[in-house]
């Protein structure tokens, strides 16, 4: 048996050891509206009828595991993978911020991969809630770490890759697991990440929604390859994000202030079900309409400058309501015709007087607001409506740490999709109970509630 | 575009059509791979994993080889895959770089669990799915340090998935595409090391070729030309498209494949064999041998760990594969279990076994995989042979010891004459109505 690198052996040494009353109580504060958010992108996702024929061919009637938004059930694995597929489908799932100083990167979502393995664990188990919570805690922390201390290649989705270290730290943890096998299991799944590309998310094709249930359900098995004794390699870590998917990674900022600068409070939730660094130019976008500037009148022309990143978000004409949510055209024209950017609007992705207005815009980079970045993520929309230009220009978007979403937006958000999938009075009680997690005595309950009426 | 290609030609292979050789292959190989799997099924780990996942099943359509535990098909491929090359036993084909039917099988066992395809339909699969594979094999050239275990095989499995449910051409492309996105970042450190995690990315990869299928059928899409992008730029950085469709429909890779008779990795194997060739008749014990000098080609060279500290990693090492063969007198899967590791014997000679590079050796691969080998005896003389390609590459091993090769994996789970009895149906697959009964 190989021994596991400083870097996993210290990462999981803490994951296994750290008590939850030792994660300060904004940290859990922050945790638990995150959870919601993760469990309420998934019911949402679940309305897709791709989710409910995947549960109808690997779900059962009965399991040990909830699958979400169907009245289908399975194992921990198959519910995570189903759970964490259903979680990214809107494209409205929150993801974790570079530290200010560092290179903006397609951020890693950690709460896709680490809540549906926890919470499908979690109920096959019977776990408290308060060990849910903190492994939810843990298992963000030590895979954001990952993504922070190394440079993932350009066309490598996250999604699928190193978080799925953090779910196996989540799931090995609900077994309680110690430090050793713990680091075992997410040295395992380290080993199993994925190679999945951005290509197929501008392209829209929905197998890019599988990558962050595939990862879930890899830090469920994990868990159990090391429990069966196959053994990991000794710093896959190293191997793979310090030379085969990232050419480079630091060691030291792997572990900088691990337990005391805590990963998931560095995270977004977005207000759009779209990616995220198009979200400036959204929030331009609404800005415009609220001021009246588009309220009458036909849209002639729109111009929005931005930052590098998402100036490349240019198509057209998306095909699918994912490549949708990768066309910064269509998701600003939907705010400007339709007033608002919801999943109901991406759903209605051949909307004629959206498409018409799409065709018309034009995304450039201004380099300006590319030097503003990381600290700035600006985005400037000009509409002209009548030969009159108006424009509005957002430094950055809400829903960072900077800008923070308030409890009760999370909560009207969650209640805007799982209303319509649970009903009012569940998705009331899950509020509820995820708001006090640490207080539930047993998470089954609460994830049964998640699954649709026959 | 090879991905259209691949799928028309997947979807338009039937059996009739198909060479004899290019049948006998076929089912060779599929015997061959079940022989290991089910010698990897006896494992201690395997068969604790094969436990938790069927026990984790919730529709176990799928019977586990050599067993009576039963799982669902995603979860029966990860232990198949895995079990299968648990032993580092598996078939493989060098020009392809890697082990198409180890993904493949697993595929074709899960998803013909319930579905009642014959044999003929199950071999059909499993050889487009193996020369689809092979061929993005062929094309690709993975990122360094990079395993081809759970890589573009993945894409193979996919096929033969796909065309056991029956998809037409643009499903099997949609199953490709969905599939290259499911592959993953293989490591080889990991195999030099001897961790198992290893043996579980091939698992993974048969079990993505599984789950793609099963995702095209759910209405999931792929990218355009997933391959292009994934080992084109990802995983691999120089996709070949010329190289991968050359000859497609005309020369079948399968051909090309190799049975080992070595329980190790396929790059010792041209030492160990040009070592017997070298030992001949004579009885050759280790206090005869002063030392041994093996010259072969670079990646083979590599493999020089003296003391390996686990079994997987003596499969990696050629002093322990040359001295065990001395020691023991065969290279089977005993020659790299704990015991072995641990005789004195084999340790002592493993460290006058000397290894080097031959530049010349290395320039001729992959047509030739070289080695040649000089034992210094202590009373003088030098026994020396050298081959250009290991024992089951230059010509198919025989069918009696492919035969003995499969009673001796079966045996390690099952009793002989069931054994028997499971290789001359599997022998005779392409004549079982129901291929679900054959296992």
């Amino acid at each position: 048996m190989s021994p596991a690198s400083t870097g996993i052996a210290a990462l999981a040494a803490w994951a296994a050891g750290t008590r939850l009353d030792e994660i300060p109580p904004e940290v859990l504060d922050i945790a638990r509206l995150v959870t919601l958010d993760t469990i309420g992108v998934a019911l949402g996702g679940s309305e897709a009828p791709q989710i409910h024929r995947l549960a109808d061919r690997i779900g059962a009637a009965s399991g040990p595991a909830t699958i979400i938004g169907t009245p289908r059930r399975g194992s921990a694995h198959a519910a995570a993978l189903i759970n964490g597929t259903a979680n990214t489908w809107l494209d409205f799932d929150s993801g974790h911020i570079p530290p200010p100083g560092e290179p903006l990167l397609p951020a890693g979502h950690m709460p896709v991969h680490v809540v549906p393995a926890a919470l499908a664990v979690g109920e096959a188990l019977g776990s408290p809630g308060a060990a849910v919570l903190a492994a939810i805690v843990v298992g963000y922390d030590v895979a954001a770490r990952v993504g922070i201390s190394s440079r993932l290649r350009a066309q490598i989705h996250p999604h699928g890759t190193y978080p799925a270290m953090g779910a196996a730290a989540a799931v090995a943890r609900l077994h309680g697991l110690d430090h050793t096998a713990t680091a075992q299991a997410m040295a395992i799944a380290m080993g199993l990440t994925l190679v999945p590309s951005f290509e197929n998310g501008y392209q829209g094709a929905f197998v890019r929604n599988v990558y962050a249930g595939y990862g879930a359900h890899v830090g469920v098995i994990a868990v159990h390859l090391a429990r069966a004794g196959v053994t990991p390699e000794s710093d896959p870590i190293g191997t793979l994000y310090g030379g085969i998917v990232s050419p480079w990674h630091d060691p030291e900022l792997l572990l900088e202030d691990l337990g005391t600068r805590w990963e998931c409070t560095r995270g977004y939730i977005k207000p759009f079900p779209s990616v995220r660094y198009g979200h400036p130019a959204i929030e331009a976008a609404r800005s415009l309409v609220d001021g009246g500037a588009v309220g009458t009148g036909s849209i002639q022309r729109v111009l929005i400058e931005t930052y590098d990143l998402p100036a490349t978000l240019t198509e057209r004409d998306p095909q699918t309501e994912l490549a949708a949510k990768f066309s910064l055209p269509w998701a600003v024209a939907s705010m400007l015709v339709r007033h608002s950017a919801g999943p109901d609007d991406f759903r209605a992705v051949e909307d004629g007087a959206v498409r018409a207005v799409a065709r018309r815009v034009e995304v450039i980079e201004d380099p300006q607001m590319t030097a503003q970045t990381p600290q700035d993520r600006p985005a400037r929309v000009t509409v002209w409506t009548d030969g009159v230009p108006h424009t509005v220009e957002v430094d950055r978007s809400a829903g960072g740490p900077d800008m923070p979403m308030p409890a009760e937006e999370v909560i009207a958000k969650f209640r805007s999709m799982a209303d319509r999938v649970i009903g009012p009075t569940a998705a009331s009680a899950v509020v509820d109970e995820v708001l006090r997690l640490e207080s539930v005595a047993d998470v089954a309950p609460v994830a049964g509630r998640l699954a649709a009426a026959t | 575009m090879f991905v259209d290609m691949a799928a028309e030609f997947a979807a338009g292979l039937r059996l009739p059509d198909v060479p004899a050789a290019v049948m006998s292959r076929s089912s060779e190989t599929v015997v061959d791979t079940v022989a290991v799997t089910l010698a990897g099924m006896s494992d201690p780990a395997v068969a604790d994993f094969a436990v938790r996942m069927a026990g984790d099943s919730t529709n176990p359509t799928t019977r586990l080889l050599g067993t009576q535990l039963r799982a669902d098909p995603m979860w029966a491929a990860v232990v198949h895959g895995m079990a299968g090359v648990w032993h580092d036993f598996d078939p493989g084909n060098r020009f392809a770089g890697g082990h198409p039917a180890v993904h493949c099988v697993p595929a074709a066992i899960s998803t013909a669990a319930g579905r009642r395809n014959s044999g003929k339909q199950f071999l059909e699969a499993v050889l487009a799915g193996y020369e689809i594979g092979a061929r993005i094999g062929r094309g690709t050239t993975l990122r360094k340090g990079m395993h081809p275990h759970g890589t573009w095989a993945t894409v193979g499995a996919a096929v033969t998935s796909a065309v056991l449910r029956g998809f037409d051409a643009s499903g099997i492309r949609e199953a490709m595409n969905v599939a290259t996105s499911l592959t993953i970042a293989s490591s080889w450190k990991a195999a030099f090391e001897g961790a198992t995690v290893r043996n579980a990315f091939a698992g993974a990869g048969a079990a993505s070729g599984v789950l793609a299928a099963e995702l095209v059928e759910a209405g999931f899409t792929g990218e355009r030309d997933g391959i292009a992008t994934v080992f084109g730029g990802l995983s691999g950085t120089d996709w070949n498209p010329d190289a991968a469709s050359e000859q497609l429909g005309d020369r079948w890779e399968i051909t090309f494949g190799y049975t080992k008779l070595l329980a190790s990795a396929r790059y010792v194997h041209p030492a160990v064999d040009a070592l017997l060739d070298a030992l001949g008749a004579q009885s050759v014990t280790a206090p005869d041998i002063e030392r041994i000098r093996v010259r072969t080609f670079a990646f083979a060279a590599s493999m020089t760990e003296v003391d390996p500290p686990n079994p997987l990693a003596a499969k990696f090492s050629l002093p322990h594969a040359v001295a065990a063969q001395i020691v023991l007198g065969e290279g089977g899967i005993d020659a790299f279990e704990p015991p072995a590791l641990e005789d004195p014997d084999i340790r002592a000679l493993a460290r006058r076994v000397e290894v080097v590079e031959d530049a010349e050796m290395s320039r001729r691969t992959p047509n030739e995989r070289p080695a040649a080998v000089a034992v210094h005896l202590r009373d003088g003389r030098v026994l020396e042979a050298e081959r250009s390609l290991p024992h089951g590459d230059e010509s198919p091993v025989s069918d009696a010891a492919l035969r003995d090769k499969f009673i001796a994996c079966a045996t390690r789970l099952l009793a002989a004459d069931d054994a028997e009895r499971l290789h001359d149906r599997i022998r005779d697959i392409a004549a079982v109505d129901d291929v679900d009964d054959a296992w």
